[in-house]
């Protein structure tokens, strides 16, 4: 008899249990033993999320109400239900959570960057690359540096110098080292136009050996060593109103190393030219 | 006049890149110059390091619970000597930065400063002429004889409807050929340092996994 009424006494206290739980007593019992009566954390009841769910027909199944009114706890809240596309509310929102976290405020980099690592990985960050990639990588800048010292070593001394003396020659004793046909390549007056000439063909023959370095390997030399066009990669589509903003800094990237190589010839032709003109 | 402009050009960039060839050794000195300087900070912390070491090796060497009076009594001695030490070393640092800091004053005042000056001074001092006037296209000669101002004045005068005049012969100003000069100092320190001093690197294996 008493173990029946024990049994008894048992069933009756999990009822009651049962019964607090479903009103809502789980929450307020959490924040009792954990003492955060204030806490930002979503203070759902796994027990009252079961219940709700078992009973879809009650008035008492209330959405997740935070514990206070503040708009941060409110987005977060939001963000982990919905899939906003918005990438400015995003940011707004990790930010949000980064502040309540306690932590120090994030760089707007690693925002991004988590936030582009989220999205999907199509990227590739240097971060997560695998030691192949990074010898090849090695491999790859070491083959393209290799290039364009060796590129800027033969213009100098194979062409530009040996051109420049006879330019100046010419200028000072009027005698040209050329056949006479030929003359008129050591004129000072065809300097420019013969120099350009020159440097575009160098500059082609660059670009064409640059192509086939990056075909062979399969890196894309700006893509993978430029800090700038990694910035601009991690940038998510519509902040910027740009479109194909990636592919325009490439290209104007392009441009400037292209601007940069003429200019280091020009400047090596300015002071090979004032060591010439002294002797 | 412009070979003296040109022989004291070259030297204070000779000066320029030598200190920056030698910056590490420029610490090496300036941190043993400080330890000479605070010399009885420097005394101090040997001794306390020496002390901390031999309480240190005291404390290996005895039982913490047959002399525990002792050992005690050595470890509140260490946690006094580790705060006395850490005190000593950061003034050290403070006094080495210091040092650091007048170093690179100096190097302003004395070096950089007055090369800026000297180029802003003689910035349009030609140093030599070019073979002819048509050697470069008009807007370029313009630019190496006055400077790259003419780039914005050459279409100001254009639009203003005035007549820009130049010179008889045409030359390359101070500023201009400083500014080729390192550009392609610069260019050889690079292209010295990938042939002599870059390791070779090979393609590396690539394994074919099945």
């Amino acid at each position: 008899m008493s173990e029946l009424s024990e049994a008894e006494k048992r069933r009756i206290l999990r009822e009651r249990r049962q019964q607090k739980f479903s009103n809502g007593g789980a929450s307020s019992r959490l924040n009792k033993i954990t003492g955060q009566a204030d806490s930002h954390l979503s203070t759902d009841s796994p027990i009252e999320m079961k219940t709700a769910r078992s009973r879809p027909n009650s008035k008492d199944t209330t959405p997740s109400i935070p514990s206070s009114s503040d708009a941060s706890s409110q987005m977060k809240t939001a963000s982990s239900d919905s899939t906003s596309n918005d990438p400015q509310l995003e940011i707004l929102k990790k930010l949000a959570n980064a502040d309540e976290s306690n932590e120090s405020t994030p760089d707007l980099f690693s925002l991004l960057r988590s936030m582009k690592s989220g999205e999907g990985d199509a990227d590739k960050s240097t971060e997560s690359m695998a030691p192949a990639d990074q010898a090849m990588l090695a491999y790859h800048d070491y083959r393209v540096n290799r290039l364009k010292y060796m590129t800027m070593l033969f213009k100098w001394v194979c062409f530009l110098f040996p051109y420049t003396y006879l330019v100046t020659r010419n200028a000072k004793f009027n005698v040209s080292c050329l056949p006479e046909s030929l003359s008129f390549l050591t004129m000072p007056s065809n300097f420019f136009m013969v120099f350009t000439s020159f440097e575009i063909v160098a500059i082609s023959v660059y670009y064409q050996r640059l192509q086939s370095i990056e075909a062979e390997n399969k890196i894309n030399t700006l893509h993978s060593t430029s800090k700038i066009v990694q910035m601009v990669s991690m940038v998510p589509e519509g902040i910027i109103p740009i479109p194909n903003l990636k592919g325009k800094v490439v290209t104007a990237l392009q441009y400037v190393d292209v601007l940069s190589t003429f200019v280091a010839d020009i400047c090596f032709v300015l002071v090979v030219l004032g060591l010439l003109m002294y002797i | 006049m412009a070979n003296s402009v040109v022989i004291i050009a070259l030297f204070l960039v000779a000066v320029t890149k030598f200190i920056d060839y030698t910056a590490k050794y420029h610490s090496n000195w300036l941190m043993a110059l400080s330890l000479k300087t605070n010399s009885k900070d420097t005394r101090e912390y040997n001794s306390k390091l020496r002390k901390q070491r031999q309480l240190i090796e005291e404390n290996h060497s005895i039982s913490a619970q047959d002399n525990y009076a002792k050992w005690t009594k050595n470890n509140r001695q260490l946690d006094k000597l580790k705060i006395e030490l850490s005190e000593l070393d950061s003034k050290i640092k403070l006094n080495s930065k210091n040092l650091h800091a007048i170093f690179h004053k100096l190097k302003l005042i004395t070096l950089t400063l007055p090369f800026f000056v000297f180029k802003i001074w003689k910035g349009k001092e030609i140093v030599y002429y070019l073979p002819t006037n048509d050697t470069f296209p008009y807007l370029i000669s313009g630019v190496w004889n006055n400077g790259w101002l003419h780039l914005v004045l050459t279409p100001l005068n254009y639009i203003l409807g005035r007549q820009t005049s130049m010179s008889t012969k045409v030359g390359v100003s101070f500023g201009i050929w400083i500014w080729a000069l390192t550009n392609v100092i610069s260019n050889i320190e690079s292209l010295i340092k990938f042939l002599l001093f870059t390791e070779k690197i090979e393609a590396p294996k690539v394994t074919s996994q099945k």
